[in-house]
C-alpha cells in the first residue's frame, strides 16, 4: 500500500511539476497564434523529455552518478567544462525567468510591481533551497501545481468546437496570416519549452540523492511515462484556452495576465484563484529546480560535496553556487528586464543546449559495463537515436529562426 | 598590419554610422514593416483591455487582476505607439503618417481611460471604454489587415 502511495504520489508531482514559465508563456502564445496546429510538437517534446528522463533517471539508479560526474569522465574535462558552460547559462537564464514568473503571478494577485517582489521571491526560493526536505519541496510544490488542471476544466467549459481543434492539431492548419518561418520559430521554442535540461539535471541528481537503486527503477518509470504525460496535457489545455479565447480576438500573448483570461472568462474568480495558485506554485517549483540544478551541475562537475541532504557546512561550496545564482538572478531582474522576454529567449537557448547532455547520456545508457543488464534495449535505442537527430535538428535550427523571425515578431 | 586593421575599423564605421542616426529612417519597406507591426500589437493590446474591462464588469477577476493586465496593456501600448512616432517616415509614407500616429495615440488614451475607470470602479465610465475600445478596434484591424496585405 505503501510502495502504490508513494507511485501514485511520484506521478502527482510530476504531472505538477512538469509546468513552468516557459511552458505557461509559450504554449499560451503558439495557443493564440497558431491555434492547435502546433500541438504535435508538445507530443513530440513530451515524448522527448519522457525518453531523456528514462534514461538519465536509469543511469542515475544503476551508476548513482549524476549527469555532470558522468558528463566529465565522458569527454574530458576540456569538452566538459564547454558542456558545464553551456548547460549552465541556459539554467541560469530559465532561473531568472522562473524568479521572475514567480513575482509577475504574485504581481497579479497584489498588484505590487514585479521589481519589487523579485528580491523577496529570491529570498524565498534560497530559504527554500537551504532549509526544506527535498520530498517536502517537490511534493508539495508539485501537487500544488496541480492547480492548473483548472486550464483541463476551463477548455471544457468554454465549449469549443472540438472538431474544428481537432482538424486544426491533425491536418497542421496554420493560420493563413502566418508564415511557415515563423511557424517553425514557435515549433522549435514550444520544444525547447517541453524539453529543458533543468528537468533532467534535478530528476537525475534527485535520484542519486534519494539513493536510487536498480530496484527502483520500476517506480521511476511510472512518475515519467505517465507522469509527465499527463503535465503535457496540461500544457495542451493552455494552448487550447489560448485558442478559443485569445486567438479570435486577434490577442498576442505579452502577459502572463493575459495567459489567466481564458480561465477568468470560463470559470470566474474561483477559476482564476485556482490558475494563480497553479502560476505561483510551477514558477516557485520550477526556481527551486532550477536553483539546484545549477548548484548540482557545478558541484558535480568539480567533485565537490553537493546536495540538500549534504550538511551545509560540509557541501559549503555547493550552497556557495546556490547564494551567487540567486544573487546574480537578482540582479539581472531588478535592471526592470522584461521576464516573458526572458523566458522566450531561455525556452528557444533550451533548444539549443539540449545536445549538450544528451549525448553523453545517450552514451552512457549504451555502456554496458556501466548499465549492466539495464542498458538501453533495442526500443530506447531506436527513441534515443531518432531524439538525438530531433534535438540537433532543433539546436542548429533555432539561432537562425529566432534572427530571421525577430524572435517570432 | 595595425593599418589594415584600422582600415577595416574605419570602413565598418562608415557603413554602420548611417544606420544609427537619430531618428531612425527606415526605407519604404522597413517602415511599412515598424507600422504593421505597431498595428497588429495595438489590435492585440486594445482587444485585450476590452475584454479585461467586460469581464470585470461581469465580476470575473480576483483582487486587482484586471488592473495588472491593464497596466501592462496601457505600457505596451505605448511602444507599439512610439516604435512608430521615433522613426522618420519615407516621402511616400508622409501623407499617412498623422493619421496612424494620432490612432496609435489615440488607442493607447482609450486603454489608460479604461485602466483609470476600472481602478476607480466607475461602472459607467468602464462601459464608455468599453464602447471606445470596440470603435478603435473597428478602425484598427482593417488598418492593419491592409498593412500585412501590402508587405
Amino acid at each position: 500500500m505503501k510502495k502504490v502511495f508513494a507511485v501514485a504520489l511520484g506521478i502527482l508531482t510530476a504531472i505538477g511539476g512538469f509546468v513552468d514559465i516557459g511552458d505557461l508563456v509559450t504554449n499560451a502564445q503558439v495557443g493564440a497564434r497558431f491555434g492547435l496546429s502546433l500541438a504535435w510538437v508538445v507530443l513530440v517534446g513530451v515524448l522527448g523529455i519522457c525518453v531523456f528522463a528514462e534514461m538519465s533517471g536509469r543511469v542515475a539508479a544503476v551508476s548513482g552518478r549524476a549527469t555532470f560526474d558522468l558528463v566529465r569522465e565522458r569527454l574530458g574535462p576540456r569538452m566538459g567544462l564547454i558542456n558545464l558552460l553551456g548547460s549552465m547559462a541556459v539554467t541560469l537564464l530559465t532561473f531568472v525567468a522562473e524568479i521572475g514568473g514567480v513575482a509577475l503571478s504574485l504581481e497579479l494577485v497584489s498588484s505590487v510591481n514585479e521589481v519589487l517582489l523579485v528580491p523577496f521571491i529570491a529570498f524565498l526560493v534560497w530559504a527554500v533551497l537551504w532549509r526544506a526536505r527535498f520530498t517536502v519541496m517537490e511534493n508539495v510544490l508539485g501537487l500544488l501545481g496541480l492547480a492548473l488542471i483548472v486550464y483541463v476544466v476551463a477548455l471544457w467549459k468554454l465549449g469549443p468546437d472540438w472538431s474544428h481543434l481537432a482538424h486544426q492539431w491533425v491536418t497542421v492548419d496554420k493560420p493563413g496570416d502566418e508564415t511557415w518561418l515563423t511557424w517553425s520559430y514557435y515549433a522549435v521554442a514550444l520544444f525547447g519549452a517541453a524539453l529543458t535540461p533543468y528537468e533532467v539535471f534535478f530528476f537525475s541528481s534527485g535520484g542519486v540523492e534519494e539513493k536510487w537503486g536498480p530496484k527502483d527503477i520500476g517506480t521511476m518509470r511510472a512518475n515519467v511515462f505517465i507522469g509527465f504525460p499527463l503535465g503535457g496535457l496540461l500544457s495542451l489545455a493552455i494552448a487550447g484556452c489560448a485558442a478559443v479565447v485569445l486567438g479570435p480576438l486577434d490577442i498576442t500573448v505579452a502577459s502572463l495576465g493575459q495567459v489567466g483570461l481564458p480561465v477568468a472568462i470560463a470559470l470566474g474568480k474561483i477559476g482564476l484563484a485556482v490558475a494563480l495558485v497553479g502560476f505561483v506554485a510551477a514558477t516557485f517549483g520550477a526556481a527551486c529546480e532550477t536553483g539546484l540544478s545549477v548548484g548540482y551541475s557545478i558541484a558535480q562537475y568539480f567533485g565537490w560535496q553537493w546536495g540538500k541532504y549534504v550538511r551545509p557546512n560540509v557541501a559549503a561550496r555547493f550552497h556557495l553556487v546556490l547564494v551567487l545564482s540567486t544573487l546574480l538572478a537578482v540582479g539581472v531582474l531588478i535592471t526592470s528586464v522584461d521576464p516573458i522576454l526572458v523566458t522566450e529567449a531561455s525556452v528557444v537557448f533550451s533548444a539549443v543546449a539540449l545536445p549538450l547532455t544528451y549525448f553523453p547520456i545517450l552514451v552512457v545508457a549504451n555502456d554496458h559495463d556501466y548499465m549492466g543488464p539495464h542498458v538501453n534495449g533495442r526500443l530506447a535505442n531506436g527513441l534515443g537515436t531518432f531524439y538525438l537527430l530531433v534535438i540537433v535538428i532543433a539546436a542548429v535550427a533555432a539561432v537562425p529562426l529566432m534572427v530571421l523571425t525577430g524572435m517570432g515578431s | 598590419m595595425v593599418k589594415r586593421l584600422a582600415g577595416t575599423l574605419l570602413l565598418l564605421a562608415a557603413l554602420l554610422l548611417p544606420s544609427a542616426c537619430r531618428p531612425s529612417s527606415p526605407d519604404e519597406k522597413g517602415w511599412r514593416s515598424t507600422a504593421e507591426q505597431a498595428v497588429s500589437d495595438m489590435v492585440s493590446e486594445v482587444a485585450t483591455s476590452r475584454l479585461t474591462v467586460q469581464e470585470q464588469l461581469r465580476d470575473r477577476f480576483v483582487g486587482r487582476y484586471a488592473i495588472v493586465v491593464l497596466t501592462y496593456s496601457e505600457e505596451a501600448a505605448g511602444k507599439a505607439s512610439d516604435s512608430v512616432s521615433t522613426v522618420q517616415p519615407p516621402p511616400s509614407a508622409r501623407p499617412s503618417y498623422d493619421d496612424l500616429t494620432t490612432l496609435l495615440s489615440d488607442a493607447t488614451d482609450a486603454i489608460a481611460s479604461a485602466r483609470i475607470a476600472v481602478a476607480a470602479d466607475d461602472e459607467p465610465k468602464s462601459r464608455k471604454a468599453v464602447v471606445d475600445l470596440t470603435r478603435l478596434l473597428a478602425r484598427l484591424r482593417p488598418l492593419a489587415s491592409s498593412l500585412r496585405a501590402a508587405s
